[in-house]
């Protein structure tokens, strides 16, 4: 009875041992894993995309200047608009077809003529991808607008506006400066 | 009745106690063969590539990084994926694995390229989702983890792309490779 016992658990044991050398031998059991094994796919390899979008850089150059002419003093409200051929153009180039935001930080002019001055109000700019102020698109804000550049990245602007010539304006040649900046919008 | 003629009461009594104790050590045998292919569950592991590394819309003649902590860090997923078995729930055991990353030196369109370049901190990994706490890693070399088996590993890869003024605009892109290597320790 006694050595039928014994000679049972050592078979027990030597039969048993093979599972546990296949755990022991195994990564996942050595790496300390309890109940579990790793099925030997050794390395998995994924892809990713790397990528860039890169635009040309802007620039903007002043065609020429709003200019409003001669007028008697007292001639009232003067005003060009920008589908006028007297209005400022600006014409901007960069990366074809690409969203640009323009904005024209100051709407209210400030001309000057030696000590004298003159208020210059902006209308709406018109805008077109061609140098084409006939069939130039109206903006719907004075100092804000975007649109996309043409297929050749450029867009020109045109912007007119209005001064007040008053009884006791001070004759003379007023000047002051329009700023027009713009920006692509995604980037 | 024969038998216990034969060879007598007492004798036979022994032999049938014999035969159980045999037929016990042989059930027990089998149920210890057997058992840890029921109980153990059986793994392989996988990576995943959740996001892309994208810089996005940049102007000729700058460059830009993008940080593995910062929008558009290319992101992967390392898991060990149970495919067999029973889930041993609530174990902390790990994986050794090893990360490779092949990555290229330049990105490129149509015939033009421009370069990219990955620094000693370009790439994270974290156990978990959180990159908050996560380790930097230079993802030029080999990096070894620990992937443990009831929470992902996550990786993330930044990197730095070089334009010239005069480069030529438009999309560039390259392949990255991630490769995980399970240790035979």
């Amino acid at each position: 009875m006694i050595k039928s016992i014994i000679i049972s658990l050592i078979s027990i044991f030597f039969i048993s041992g093979n599972g546990w050398a296949q755990i022991k031998s195994h990564p996942m059991a050595s790496a300390g894993i309890s109940g579990g094994y790793y099925n030997g796919i050794s390395a998995i390899t994924t892809p990713a995309t790397a990528s860039v979008v890169i635009f040309k850089g802007l620039s903007i150059t002043n065609i020429k200047g709003l200019n409003f002419g001669n007028f008697a003093v007292g001639a009232g409200t003067v005003g060009i608009a920008s589908n006028n051929k007297k209005a400022a153009e600006f014409e901007v180039t960069g990366e074809p077809q690409t969203e640009v935001k323009v904005t024209i930080p100051s709407t209210l002019i400030n001309l000057v003529s030696g000590n004298a001055s003159l208020s210059l109000n902006l209308y709406n700019p018109a805008y077109n991808t061609l140098d084409d102020q006939i069939n130039a698109i109206g903006a719907q804000n004075n100092s804000l607008f975007s649109t996309n550049l043409g297929v050749n990245g450029t867009l020109f602007i045109w912007i007119g506006g209005e001064v007040n010539v008053l009884p006791s304006t001070t004759p003379g040649t007023y000047n002051g400066t329009i700023t027009v900046s713009v920006a692509y919008v995604n980037l | 009745m024969n038998i216990y003629k034969t060879i007598g009461v007492e004798t036979a009594g022994y032999l049938i106690n014999i035969i159980k104790w045999i037929i016990y050590v042989l059930l027990i045998t089998i149920y210890l063969i057997f058992l840890p292919i029921l109980v153990n569950a059986q793994y392989s592991v996988s990576v995943i590539k959740m996001n892309d590394l994208t810089f996005g819309n940049m102007l000729a003649g700058n460059n830009k990084t993008i940080l593995p902590s910062g929008a558009g860090a290319a992101l992967f997923q390392t898991s060990l994926v149970r495919t067999t078995g029973t889930n041993q729930g609530g174990k902390n055991g790990a994986l050794d694995i090893t990360v490779v990353f092949n990555l290229p030196n330049q990105l490129n369109n149509s015939g033009h390229s421009l370069s990219i370049t990955f620094g000693p901190n370009s790439a994270m990994w974290a156990n978990g989702s959180n990159i908050n706490g996560a380790k930097s890693f230079d993802p030029t070399q080999q990096q070894q983890l620990k992937l443990k088996k009831n929470k992902d590993t996550y990786i993330w890869l930044g990197g730095t792309v070089n334009s010239s003024l005069s480069q030529w605009s438009g999309k560039y892109s390259n392949v990255i490779t991630i490769t995980v290597n399970a240790l035979n320790n």
